[in-house]
């Protein structure tokens, strides 16, 4: 089993530091969640994670070899990254979409021999099934992230990156997406490293947080520690007083 | 000028190479830094396929001489029959241009005889509605 550390990781955008000196590990069977406010970093780090994006400080390292050295390829087989936001130019069906997914499985020539089987198995458990045939430019908004996220599971990676999962689904389908994710992290024992911005979801089905703050500092640990009103309200600069989190019956 | 020979073995060769680049094709089109997560390194890749490109390119307008649209048109053609993998594509596309350019040259031969118009008249006479038609469409 595969373990993703950073080693005193720094990165920033021109001109604003997003994290500083980060030393973290992620562990198989982990549930993560990134929380913190919008521009605190929480794409940056994903995209460093997956090695699509240089570090300006400090090692990322997949079981003690640096990600910078990994091929391609290899890096494919061992994390996924689901993007926020992705060209929507893509002029095939749901089918072969997610099917792409299976690329780094596949020899450069032939592709994968049982492509379309891992794909339907990835669709179904994204209840996306049913639209395998349809063409990816019909599908709306929370139909093409359910569809993203099936080519991530056909892609089968040992870590998940996953950034907004949530995004454009409705509650049934957010529901699904967060059980799915967990059960591969506590019964498959991958590592899933998940963006949410809804706390509440962040404090049922993750196991384990880290906040971005601001100030490129950051916070981690249990999840039922950190996620509280009151980090909350420090970590978003808001007041928390004037909500109740539960419905009524 | 280069012999028809050479020609069609440099474009043969280059022709097989980027049919069985498809899939990463597939791949690219999805965006670099998407490709890159899902196991393809954009950048070598680009250069290669720029490179198939400037090759084909050259031979053909070396042995043919320039006749606009048939590129252009024929591709978006065949995407429009409903045909988006990047493999199939190439494929249909090799043929049905070449198809495409035998008719327009039996047209401009043809429909003025015996004046020859140049071929590229008639390929840009039926190119250039198509792809505004394309353009619209959008």
């Amino acid at each position: 089993m595969t373990i993703l550390r950073t080693d005193k990781l720094s990165l920033s955008h021109p001109g604003k530091p997003l994290l500083f000196d980060l030393s973290i590990a992620f562990a198989p069977g982990e549930c993560w969640a990134v929380l913190g406010p919008n521009g605190s970093g929480k794409s940056t780090l994903l995209h460093a994670l997956a090695g699509v994006r240089a570090a300006q400080g400090g090692l990322i390292k997949l079981d003690d070899k640096n990600v910078a050295n990994v091929s391609r390829r290899e890096l494919a087989q061992r994390i996924g990254l689901l993007l926020q936001e992705e060209s929507s130019e893509f002029h095939g069906n749901v089918g072969e979409y997610v099917e792409l997914g299976l690329f780094s499985q596949g020899t450069w020539l032939s592709g994968n021999t049982r492509a379309a089987s891992k794909a339907h198995a990835a669709m179904s458990r994204m209840q996306i099934g049913a639209q395998a045939d349809r063409p990816w430019q019909q599908l709306s908004g929370g139909e093409r992230q359910r569809a993203r996220l099936a080519q991530l599971l056909a892609q089968a990676p040992d870590i998940f990156l996953l950034d907004e999962p949530l995004l454009h689904l409705d509650l049934r389908h957010q529901l699904g997406v967060l059980q799915c994710f967990r059960a591969l992290a506590k019964e498959n024992g991958k590592t899933v490293i998940m963006v949410l911005h809804d706390s509440l979801w962040a404090s049922r089905f993750c196991d384990r947080a880290l906040m971005l703050y601001d100030d490129s500092t950051c916070r981690f640990g249990a999840a039922d520690a950190l996620i509280t009103k009151t980090n909350l309200a420090q970590l978003y600069s808001c007041s928390m007083d004037s909500f109740e989190f539960s419905l009524p019956t | 000028m280069i012999s028809a020979d050479i020609a069609l073995v440099t474009l043969g060769i280059v022709a097989v190479i980027s049919v069985l680049l498809g899939h990463s094709l597939d791949i690219l089109a999805l965006g670099e830094t998407k490709a890159a997560t899902l196991g393809l390194s954009a950048k070598p890749f680009q250069i290669l396929i720029f490179l198939l490109a400037a090759v084909a390119t050259t031979v053909v307008v070396v042995s043919a001489g320039s006749i606009g649209f048939v590129g252009l048109l024929v591709p978006h053609a065949i995407r429009l029959l409903g045909i988006t993998r990047q493999r199939a594509l190439m494929v249909f596309s090799i043929f049905a241009g070449g198809a495409f350019l035998v008719w327009a040259d039996l047209l401009a031969r043809s429909i003025a005889a015996p004046l020859q118009l140049p071929v590229g008249a008639v390929t840009a006479l039926l190119g250039v509605p198509l792809l505004l038609l394309l353009l619209l469409r959008r």
